[in-house]
């Protein structure tokens, strides 16, 4: 693992929310005592004016990170790499601590679904995978750090479960993991994987942040939707990703139906309640229940 | 699957299945979906799983249904006044044939929309289409503006700094916010009622000018007479000063009209043949 990854995963910035653009006022006016922020990096790209502004003043009160969406990272398409010189000049501009994005691709033939579209997890995907993210983190000059996806689809013909994979793709990049403790929970659900084991077996000194998030659920599969508060099962899956890892930053997402700052803020520091628990050894005393 | 299809045939498959207008069983069976994944091979799941609860195509319909359903909200937060003038239902189905032609090409939803326009011009058999379409050109000029690259508005001072003597060669260097528009409805009003909360039938034709622009991080709209219209117009193309007024000879508000732009930051510098800019009178 690389220097620079070591510091990365050793930074814990505490409780941290995702910055979004109904909270603005408050943020500005209240200076509300939050830990960091995590800001949607595209939202800050491609605009010359309020977001830019209210970032500038954001970053110079809190850290602050960047958590994109649209890297294309998994995609066939060619990098692009217009899109990772701005990324790079925004981390510049907001200081952020990393930079974020996803297990995925959003698109191919130069269209953009704006959707986190999952990768088989074959072995040629993973080349294809592992070759791209070093080209992202040449360019970049600092370890990517990529999330697990929540996933509504399984592939036939897959090489690796998806902890396999991240362990893979952690080894052959030294890229970082941002282990998204709701959709571990999402695609367990969806697809019958034991959530537990799946967290016994995630490369943990590659995991530099989680993300936490409500979910929906339908009779069918659930889905990562961000809009309701972190549902019990999760807060249990937390619980256990802290103690395997010695606590890392948390990030609370709330993208849809986003109630006020206060509540917000309130739903994320939930989480203190379950950080800096020691790792140890044995089985967890505590079942985690997957059922869609 | 990924035994027998490669990951861009793979990802070029998924991409058409996800974005089919129809639903995803039907795409699947589409002979564009077939020439890169065949309809036998998918059947019998050997692209995607499945699972007891949820067929195959069960599970592409997720990605294909939040596709339509994502980008349709994107544009009606960007489009909130035409919706209100088509209904919401009108509007997904406009949007979904706007996707096929126009599908997003960049990283940022910001630019969704650049197209509608031009998009709904084209909709020989729309109601109130020619309404609808500068309606939309509007709505679109408030994103532009509020997205427009960052500039730092012109120093009062440096107006203060121009010779009287060189005022007419001055030119002016507009704000990169800056869009002007010349209507046949009058837009705006409609426009302004309907965020009011006090929509209006669609008007009958009266031709309307508006300036769109942003100041101070928010972006207003500046309603116009043709004459200020046109001496805006030829100054944010870089004519002289003199010569833009003279678009509007004999009224006597020009130069009201003139100082207002000014106020408003409009302008980010003020030039001279040759590209350079006021300097300061001569202290000698």
């Amino acid at each position: 693992m690389s220097k620079r990854l070591s510091e990365l995963v050793r930074r814990d910035l505490g409780i941290g929310l995702g910055l979004r653009t109904v909270h603005y006022a408050h943020i500005l006016a209240r200076r509300p005592k939050v830990d960091w922020f995590e800001i949607l990096s595209e939202n800050y790209m491609h605009t010359g004016g309020r977001p830019l502004h209210v970032l500038e003043e954001i970053a110079a009160h809190y850290p602050v990170v960047m958590h994109g969406v649209s890297m294309n990272i998994g995609s066939t398409d060619a990098l692009d790499r217009a899109y990772l010189r701005e990324l790079k000049a925004l981390q510049v501009r907001c200081n952020a601590r990393w930079i974020s994005d996803h297990i995925c691709w959003t698109g191919v033939e130069g269209k953009n679904l704006h959707d986190l579209l999952p990768l088989p997890y074959t072995r040629r995907a993973l080349r294809h995978l592992v070759e791209r993210v070093r080209q992202v983190q040449d360019l970049l000059e600092q370890p990517l750090v990529l999330e697990n996806p929540s996933t509504y689809l399984q592939f036939a013909g897959e090489d690796f479960d998806e902890p396999r994979f991240l362990q893979e793709l952690t080894a052959a990049t030294g890229c970082g993991l941002l282990l998204d403790v709701n959709n571990v929970f999402v695609c367990a659900s969806n697809h019958g994987w034991d959530a537990e084991a799946y967290l016994r077996a995630v490369p943990w000194d590659h995991v530099v942040y989680f993300h936490l998030a409500g979910h929906t659920v339908h009779p069918t599969h659930r889905l990562d939707t961000h809009d309701h508060p972190v549902c019990k099962e999760v807060w249990q899956l937390y619980a256990l990703a802290n103690e395997l890892s010695g606590g890392r930053s948390t990030l609370l997402e709330w993208d849809a139906h986003i109630p006020d700052f206060a509540t917000t803020h309130r739903e994320a520091k939930k989480a203190e309640k379950y950080r800096g628990r020691r790792p140890r050894s044995g089985s967890p005393d505590r079942a985690v229940t997957v059922a869609s | 699957m990924s035994a027998r299809v490669d990951l861009r045939t793979l990802q070029r498959w998924m991409s058409f299945v996800v974005q089919h207008p129809a639903t995803a069983d039907i795409a699947v069976a589409n002979r564009r979906a077939t020439a890169l994944v065949p309809k036998r091979t998918f059947d019998a799941r050997g692209v995607v799983l499945g699972n007891e609860r949820m067929t195959p195509a069960d599970q592409l319909q997720v990605y294909n249904g939040a596709y339509l359903a994502r980008l349709v909200e994107v544009m009606q937060g960007d489009f909130g006044a035409v919706q209100h003038v088509t209904g919401p239902q009108l509007f997904e189905r406009l949007v979904a044939r706007y996707l096929t032609p126009h599908p997003s090409r960049h990283p940022n939803l910001n630019q969704l929309g650049r197209q509608f326009a031009a998009f709904l011009s084209r909709q020989r058999t729309l109601a109130h289409r020619s309404f609808l379409v500068e309606l939309a050109t509007l709505e679109r000029a408030m994103s532009e503006a509020f997205d427009a690259p960052e500039f730092e508005p012109m120093d009062p001072g440096e107006l203060a700094r121009v010779p009287a003597e060189r005022w007419h060669a001055a030119r002016f260097v507009a704000n990169p916010s800056v869009e002007l528009l010349s209507f046949r409805y009058p837009i705006d009003e409609f426009f302004q009622a309907w965020k009011d909360g006090e929509p209006r039938a669609v008007p009958r034709r009266r031709a309307s000018w508006l300036c769109v622009y942003r100041r101070d991080d928010r972006v207003w709209r500046q309603r116009l007479q043709k004459p200020a219209h046109a001496v805006l117009a030829a100054l944010c193309a870089g004519r002289p000063l003199g010569e833009a007024l003279e678009l509007a000879a004999g009224a006597g508000e020009v130069g009201e009209w003139f100082q207002g732009f000014a106020r408003d930051g409009l302008f980010t510098a003020v030039q001279f043949r040759g590209g350079r800019r006021a300097r300061p009178r001569s202290r000698s």
